[in-house]
């Protein structure tokens, strides 16, 4: 049968190897053009404007709550793209695909998003409505959510940022063997590759990774417990929780797909992105767009026949009444589209092709997490206990004005700018882990074709 | 208390029919005059061909009462009351055990009834699960009815076999008798004409049986007592079956200034 | 390190071919012993059509128990097949050659079993044909596609059919090969079996082909299936099993009972038939790190489904928890399900030795499957014993009758002597999946290492 790793396209003419690979990357986080400083000033000052809308917004007070939904939706949106990426560089390492390698380090970056959601998180926090007889996960406990979901942001940040440091290491130290002292060298802690280290560095990194997707999951449950389900008389789908974390995961590895796609068209890292990375994430970027849609009707169907009054408030606020053409943007977007490109193997098993479905998926994702926080937040006035939504009785919808505008616009150009200035710290591709996987990857001649032959040390 | 008030079940517009104006059944049930004696009970289960329930059927957990008067006690020695509701189908417009059925032996008639056809069920028992209000019946064995008791069969009621299940009809076979008399007699059935065996037996008159349609009907008239709820209202069932709230009088001064009509008997009024 | 022997192709046929070629005692003793549990079985289902389902434990509220429970376990130690086979042949790992057949065959027997719990337990089993047949037998009804109950059979029946067919496809070589190797009757059984399978390059392709493509189609039928059988309680109105998590939890609960499943048949297989050269410790350290993951994943979807249970605080839900965890006995079985599900086993799984003990692996994956049977009965029953307060129902705590447990024990015989009967006719581990991962085996030199490979399709 025809032969796809590798899958060299023939303007692909440069040959990775160890060497060429450490002298390369080694040099990237020096070698920035002048459309990288451009960009990243542009960024940095829509950032600082979004955070002084932020800002703003906090010292303006809680009402019209409705608008505070705008802005955890783009916070949640962040959380669940690019702070879900390292969870999934985390499983790429479980599962010891050689296909993830070139992936990883652009998903582990994406660690940086949480800079900017946990202060927007910790802002929103205060903004809930009193806890007083309303339903929640935290039976009551003392300044319960916003000390606990405030700990575990916090905690999810640095885990994210120790995760994106401790894979750095070997390439800081590679760093400062090939280039000399520079402040990233300086943070290779002495390195020298010993077996000794890593085999620490390994454990290590297994640890925080199990660590990072637990309290993802966990800080999940609480996000949309405490952010949206709280606050929505009549709402208490547990399988809202997956649902929020299996779309992150579709997300997570949309949005890699992004970054490896401008990486490989402006970021000098085209021969290390070949058609085998995108065409093997493309496989699990379909089987999470079949899981959205699975997630979405075990939220959608089980009210549905369930005919309560509540449970039909529900829908009506969530999908089939005001937000509907949110609903059905999102869910074209996240699943429809996705599994109709992507079962068509022209499209699959090309670069371009899961890159376009990333950019849908990614829009879909964005409407979607508006949608939900949106709506949430709009009737986060009412009292939950005893329901008081009544079906045809929903509050006006609040459109996002300016100030909010603002937030989502900086708070995404924030992501951009941290993002890009990371990559001056460290090249956006794993030194050690590329070299890795070229060594254990081998292709020979095998009868009439070539072979990648794949050594798996125990 | 702000809830929502439920209002008495809304019918749809009547049709044409060949049997005459299209009626839907509902009944009243007064649980302040509802001393709890059980006549319902009896009256049913003689009327409807329901097998004994003895000793070994109660101890199976598995009597049959198509209505059942549940008591609920209320207060501490010595001031302790008992609260009577009796329970019985209640042919709900939103019925959860109709769409669960497998072979459509349950479904919801044009005159408001739930309609169980015995000679379609095979058994499966999923209805039985979906009602929240535990009034529908399997038969576990066949019926026995040992001498004389043969003789006391209603001939106008099935007598269901193992494997089947069962629920109150709201006496169809009568309400059938009674259209088959206006075809033949040509008088329009009026209100009262016909009842079921619980309402007839009942000596309070706590059970009132009618037509929603009938805008003359008692039932209607009885819709607008202010002590009207259904049970369980948050399931949306819809039940045609309205109830009336126990009277305490009893009640403190504040208590009956909260809840017009005063104390609920059993949990499971409103909300 | 890695255990991997040198099988030369004439040693791998004589080796797997040998019990469906020779018969010895023991295997008539055991045909003995469950032909007797499914005459007991088979005499019950008739007393249950004769007398009707007075002699079950059921009763007013309770109208589903200890049978449903065996079919939803059934149902879920069926899903073991497709994860194994379908899901490890799309991502290539190589640990899964041996597995494969014993685990598709495991999902064909299971699913039919837990077919015929729904069936004998229903009132009236003559009329069935209302139920699960797509006709209008008696008054132009057709049967009713708003409930689950249809869903159902449709479900099961789809991927019954898709899990028999893709065990034929991957048998068909194998089958060739068996021809090959015998005269007489088996010569001519397995030359119509095999289909006129040569080996030319083209059939291989087809066979390859179509493997891969029931693969993939397979895979929505896996998740789809389970998800349908939890829409039989999700459905209903009662607290306790109306929660839209039930889906994925069944499923990942099918997931993690049916690997179990799995490594325990694989404990079994490789001790009646010898065959610890093709099932070495390297294959229960994979199944062992596979069930850690999806026991996890299994505990989170449980938390979900406990946490937001009782997070509506609504009086009726709560009270289904308290029935399931602070009234006995349910508290003793909660106790067991928990312990036996995740908290014993999975530290176990932890340790690099603990997987690699086939002991080990075996007593903890059938703790895994008591404790999952355990799990589906505290689902299912509690919430009928409580669906609202009425005081005149007086079910708290249902008695099952010792005919369910027969009914229980016939079905584990009806599936034990399925596979028997199967890797008596068929041969259990597939030749040539085994000798393919002859044909891919490399070593790569790193360095002074050597380290094992495999030649990436």
């Amino acid at each position: 049968m025809a032969l796809h790793s590798g899958g060299a396209a023939p303007t692909d003419v440069v040959r990775v190897t160890p060497e060429y690979a450490a002298q390369d990357l080694s040099s990237r986080p020096s070698r920035s053009s002048g459309l990288f400083w451009i960009a990243l000033l542009i960024l940095a000052v829509v950032g600082v404007i979004g955070l002084v809308a932020l800002v703003r917004e906090g010292a303006a007070g809680p009402e019209p709550r409705a608008r505070w939904g705008y802005i955890v939706a783009i916070a949640a949106f962040i959380f669940s793209t690019f702070q879900a990426a390292p969870a999934l560089a985390f499983m790429t390492r479980l599962a010891k695909g050689f296909w993830g390698i070139s992936l990883r380090r652009a998903a582990e970056l994406g660690a940086v998003g949480g800079l900017v959601s946990t202060p927007i998180f910790l802002v929103a926090l205060r903004q809930l409505p009193t806890w007083e007889g309303r339903r929640s996960v935290w039976f009551g406990w003392p300044n319960a959510p916003q000390f606990y979901d405030g700990l575990f942001f916090i905690t999810l940040a640095v885990l994210g940022l120790a995760i994106l440091y401790v894979s750095c290491i070997p390439d800081f130290a590679a760093m400062r063997y090939l280039r000399g002292r520079g402040l990233g060298r300086a943070l290779s802690l002495g390195w020298t590759g010993t077996q000794k280290q890593w085999t620490v560095l390994s454990a290590g990194i297994v640890v925080l990774g199990g660590l990072y997707l637990m309290t993802y999951a966990v800080l999940t449950v609480f996000l949309v417990s405490d952010m949206a389900m709280s606050l929505v008389p009549g709402w208490g789908s547990s399988v809202f929780a997956p649902y929020h974390g299996v779309s992150s995961l579709q997300a997570g590895i949309a949005t890699t797909l992004l970054i490896a796609g401008v990486l490989r068209a402006s970021g000098g890292m085209r021969p290390y992105l070949r058609l085998d990375s995108f065409w093997s994430a493309a496989k699990p970027l379909l089987a999470t767009s079949l899981l959205f849609f699975y997630f979405t009707w075990m939220e959608l169907m089980i009210p549905w026949y369930g005919k309560t009054p509540r449970e039909q408030a529900m829908l009506e606020l969530m999908m089939f009444g005001p937000y509907m053409w949110m609903f059905i943007t999102a869910f074209v977007c996240c699943f429809v589209l996705p599994f109709l490109l992507l079962i068509w193997n022209p499209i699959r098993v090309s670069i371009r092709g899961p890159i376009f479905v990333a950019a849908i998926i990614a829009f879909g994702i964005f409407i979607d997490r508006m949608r939900i926080y949106a709506a949430s937040w709009l009737v986060s006035g009412l009292p939950p206990n005893p329901p008081e939504m009544e079906p045809g009785h929903l509050p006006p919808v609040y459109v996002p004005a300016l100030p909010e505008i603002l937030v989502i616009v900086g708070a995404l150009a924030a992501v951009g700018a941290l993002y890009l200035l990371a990559t001056r710290l460290v090249p956006a591709m794993s030194m050690w882990e590329t070299q890795y996987g070229l060594l254990l990857k081998v292709e020979e001649p095998f009868m009439r074709t070539e072979i990648a032959v794949v050594a798996k040390p125990r | 208390m702000a809830q929502t008030q439920q209002t008495a079940p809304t019918p749809p517009p009547s049709e044409q029919h060949p049997w005459g104006n299209l009626h839907q059944w509902g009944m009243v049930v007064d649980i302040d005059l509802c001393t709890g004696c059980q006549a319902c009970v009896v009256a049913c289960q003689a009327e409807n061909n329901i097998p004994l329930n003895d000793e070994p059927a109660y101890q199976q957990r598995r009597p049959k009462e198509w209505i059942r008067v549940e008591r609920y006690w209320e207060g501490e020695f010595p001031d302790v009351k008992a609260r009577f509701l009796p329970v019985l189908c209640q042919h709900c417009q939103n019925a959860p055990c109709e769409p669960v059925c497998p072979v459509y032996a349950t479904y919801h008639s044009a005159d408001g009834l739930n309609v169980q056809v015995y000679n379609r069920c095979v058994g499966t028992r999923y209805c039985g699960n979906n009602c929240p209000y535990n009034v529908r019946f399997f038969n576990f064995w066949e019926p026995e009815f040992p001498e004389p008791l043969g003789s006391q069969l209603n001939p106008d009621v099935t007598v269901r076999s193992k494997g089947i299940m069962e629920k109150c009809t709201f006496c169809i076979h009568r309400l059938n008798r009674a259209k088959r008399d206006e075809e033949r007699t040509g008088r329009a059935m009026r209100d009262g004409d016909v009842q079921t065996a619980c309402a007839q037996a009942c000596p309070t008159n706590a059970l009132i049986f009618g037509d929603w349609n009938d805008q003359n009907s008692r039932i209607n008239r009885l819709r607008n007592d202010p002590r009207h709820y259904t049970m369980l209202e948050t399931l949306g069932t819809e039940p045609v079956v309205v109830y009336l709230k126990k009277v305490d009088p009893n009640a403190l001064p504040e208590e009956l200034e909260e809840t017009r009509g005063g104390g609920q008997s059993g949990a499971l009024s409103g909300s | 390190m890695q255990e991997r022997y040198d099988l030369a192709p004439a040693e791998v046929n004589r080796d797997l071919l040998h019990f469906p070629l020779h018969t010895p005692l023991w295997f008539w003793l055991v045909i003995m012993v469950l032909g007797a549990i499914l005459g007991a079985g088979v005499l019950a289902v008739t007393a249950m059509i004769i007398v009707g389902l007075q002699p079950l434990g059921y009763n007013n509220t309770t109208y589903w128990a200890v049978l449903i429970t065996n079919f939803v376990f059934w149902v879920g130690i069926s899903h073991a097949g497709v994860m194994i086979s379908a899901i490890l042949r799309l991502s290539q790992a190589e640990w899964r050659r041996p597995v494969t057949r014993a685990a598709e065959g495991l999902t064909v027997f299971a699913l039919a079993t837990a077919a015929i719990f729904p069936l004998i337990h229903a009132g009236r089993q003559w009329r069935l044909v209302y139920w699960f047949m797509p006709y209008d037998f008696s008054r132009g009804i057709f049967p009713d596609v708003r409930s689950a109950l249809i869903w159902d059979p449709s479900a099961i029946f789809t991927y019954l059919t898709s899990s028999a067919l893709f065990v034929y496809v991957a048998l068909v070589p194998d089958l060739a090969v068996a021809r090959d190797s015998t005269t007489g009757w088996r010569n001519r059984f397995y030359s119509l079996t095999a289909l006129g399978f040569h080996g030319s390059a083209r059939q291989w392709r087809f066979q390859a082909i179509a493997g891969i493509l029931l693969s993939a189609l397979i895979l929505p039928v896996f998740v789809s299936v389970h998800t349908i059988v939890s829409f039989d309680f999700s459905m209903a109105l009662l607290p306790g099993w109306h929660t839209t998590v039930f889906g994925p939890y069944f499923v990942i609960g099918a997931v993690h009972s049916g690997v179990s499943a799995v490594a325990t048949l694989m404990a079994v297989l490789r001790r009646i038939f010898h065959l610890e050269r093709y099932i070495t410790p390297d294959h229960f350290d994979a199944l062992g790190r596979l069930l850690v993951v999806v026991a996890t994943a299994w505990l989170f979807f449980f938390m979900m489904d406990f946490y937001f249970g009782i997070f509506m605080q609504e009086a009726t839900e709560i009270a289904v928890w308290q029935l399931r965890i602070f009234q006995m006995p349910y508290t003793v079985l909660f106790i067991i399900f928990i312990l036996a599900s995740y908290v014993i086993p999975v530290p176990i799984w932890l340790f690099r030795k603990a997987r690699r003990s086939i002991a080990v692996m075996f007593w903890t994956s059938l703790l895994v499957n008591v404790g999952m049977w355990l799990e589906r009965y505290i689902l299912i029953v509690p919430p009928l014993s409580a669906k609202q307060p009425w005081t005149f129902t007086w079910n708290e705590v249902y008695h099952p009758q010792p005919i369910e447990w027969l009914l229980v024990l016939f079905s584990f015989a009806l599936v034990c002597s399925g596979i028997l009967l199967f890797s008596k006719i068929f041969p259990i581990i597939p030749l040539f999946d085994i000798k393919e991962g002859q044909i891919l085996k490399r070593t790569v030199r790193i360095g002074r290492a050597t380290v094992p490979a495999v030649i990436r399709e």
